[in-house]
């Protein structure tokens, strides 16, 4: 149902034993994307990702789910939390929906990433996702949601 | 999830072991033992979460659904966090098929679209 409200998730990890506990907090949700075919496969969990300019799946998981990764391939400068690199992508797109609303198909504009690792979750990017959705961090309690909840509201782009 | 599946498709020959035990499982014959345990570092896991949940709401009781939905998260981070995984889950937990991208692909290859169940592609957060 519209808007997507989508509860934060948060976990604590140990990387480090002689350092402090990490609270790690996620935003993420679970997708269906369209094969060419017309399948849905299920990913969980996709990452909304502010700090991402674009909606960016590893390439190598792609193809392994049977999606279409465009041949033609260009570089791009990557600027991550680990550094500044460049990657070899594939500009496409991918065709999302929802179980909230599995009758609507989002087509999101993304970049196929050579050097994302396979393991790595599909991370929902600002373009050109904001133009389809008004995004909302609330990070204040809530009995659902007591880390907070995100919510994705449709905008008048979407189809 | 025990009602025979008809659509799954028959067992070639020789099939790896993961393989056909997906097969038994998507044809309707599941075993407690293919659920994921709730292991007691799970278990601590979601009462750390749950205490912290308690204390920011300041006492306000926690919806319906935030256990479970947390001991859902540990418990696929606990055994595959930062796995490639494909799992199919109903409402007594989760059973994970294949683990490792290759083994997800053969999944895949051989059952997408042939059972009614959601193959459900993964990548656990990792707890460390």
């Amino acid at each position: 149902m519209l808007p997507y409200r989508l509860p934060i998730t948060r976990t604590v990890t140990d990387p480090d034993p002689d350092g402090p506990i990490r609270t790690v907090l996620r935003a993420a949700v679970r997708v269906e994307v369209l094969t060419p075919s017309g399948l849905p496969v299920a990913l969980d969990a996709a990452a909304i990702d502010t700090g991402a300019s674009y909606t960016t799946m590893s390439a190598v998981r792609a193809r392994a789910r049977g999606l279409a990764v465009p041949a033609e391939s260009s570089r791009i400068p990557l600027t991550t939390a680990g550094g500044r690199a460049t990657a070899v992508v594939h500009d496409g797109q991918l065709r999302v929906r929802f179980p909230q609303s599995s009758d609507q198909v989002y087509t999101l504009y993304c970049l196929f990433s050579e050097a994302m690792p396979p393991n790595t979750p599909l991370l929902l990017g600002l373009n050109n996702f904001i133009d389809l959705f008004r995004v909302t961090f609330d990070g204040r309690f809530a009995p659902d949601a007591p880390a907070g909840h995100v919510t994705l509201e449709p905008t008048d782009a979407s189809p | 999830m025990n009602h025979p599946d008809t659509l799954t498709p028959a067992a070639p020959a020789a099939e790896p072991a993961f393989l056909a035990r997906a097969r038994r499982i998507l044809g309707g014959d599941v075993r407690p033992d293919d659920y994921l345990p709730v292991t007691p570092e799970v278990r601590r896991r979601v009462d750390l979460f749950l205490e912290w949940a308690r204390a920011r709401g300041n006492g306000m009781p926690l919806a319906p659904g935030v256990e479970a939905r947390q001991e859902r998260v540990e418990t696929l981070s606990f055994h595959h966090g930062g796995e490639n995984i494909v799992y199919i889950e109903d409402e007594r937990g989760i059973i994970v098929l294949a683990v490792g991208l290759d083994r997800g692909t053969d999944l895949f290859r051989e059952f997408h679209g042939r059972t009614p169940h959601t193959l459900v592609d993964a990548v656990p957060f990792p707890t460390a």
